[in-house]
């Protein structure tokens, strides 16, 4: 069947604990070096989020959604110069035996619907995403 | 593109536009069958998929047969390519600096 989804997810297994990953992951120094210099992150539930978000180089802001330590960090940010680009973004640790899985989904806020939605339809974690254009493609030629 | 994301959001949209891709064109009637919602319900997601391009319809004699139109999913699928590989980076940045501590 094919699946239509408008989440973006990546996931990634780190060598380490879960606490070395959270400190990494919400630290100012971890903050800088994985988004980038600058960072800055009020990790409580409507904190402030500035960065310059080296990866993608598009300054951001946003807003901190929620904070589990060593298991969830979640928020919804957006480039500086256009407030209505807004996604949620979430971060899971998952500890492993072999270490931690970190799994991001980032979210366009104009997906977000207000139906609960069935399991079966909205928690399908993947190793890698099949690109929903890719899958359409597939479609046409077969 | 925030319209078709804002369609696409609702997951009896996205179900209902799987059936069309997967199984080929189909009525109202036959969707809301086998959705188990109301063929009211069923078109009200046809005219919105409609809007927005992921879906054309065609009468067939008496029938209205709706189609699955995925050229409209390209944007979608360049902003999740674009977003997953943003996070890839993020994520190496992140993996590099945890296990050279």
């Amino acid at each position: 069947m094919t699946d239509v989804h408008t989440d973006a997810e990546h996931e990634l297994l780190i060598d380490a604990q879960p606490e070395d990953v959270w400190e990494a992951l919400t630290s100012d120094d971890g903050l800088d070096d994985w988004l980038g210099e600058g960072t800055e992150v009020d990790p409580v539930p409507g904190g402030e989020i500035v960065t310059p978000d080296v990866v993608s180089d598009r300054p951001r802001r946003g807003q901190v959604d929620e904070v589990d330590p060593k298991r969830r960090f979640a928020f919804t940010w957006w480039p500086e110069d256009d407030h209505d680009d807004r996604s949620h973004v979430t971060i899971t640790l998952v500890p492993t035996r072999a270490g931690t899985l970190v799994r991001v989904v980032e979210r366009a806020a104009a997906a977000t619907s207000t139906t609960p939605a069935p399991a079966w339809v909205d928690w399908m974690w993947r190793a890698s995403l099949v690109s929903v254009r890719a899958q359409s493609h597939a479609l046409v030629r077969g | 593109m925030s319209d078709v994301f804002a369609v696409l959001g609702d997951p009896t949209r996205r179900s209902i536009l799987e059936r069309l891709s997967t199984d080929g064109p189909a009525t109202a009637t036959r969707l809301a069958d086998e959705v188990g919602i109301s063929r009211q319900a069923v078109a009200k997601h046809l005219n919105l998929l409609a809007d927005v391009g992921l879906a054309a319809s065609e009468r067939q004699g008496r029938e209205t047969l709706f189609r699955a139109e995925l050229g409209a999913l390209d944007d979608v699928g360049a902003w999740l390519d674009r977003v997953q590989g943003e996070w890839k980076l993020r994520l190496d940045r992140l993996a590099r600096r945890v296990e050279s501590t």
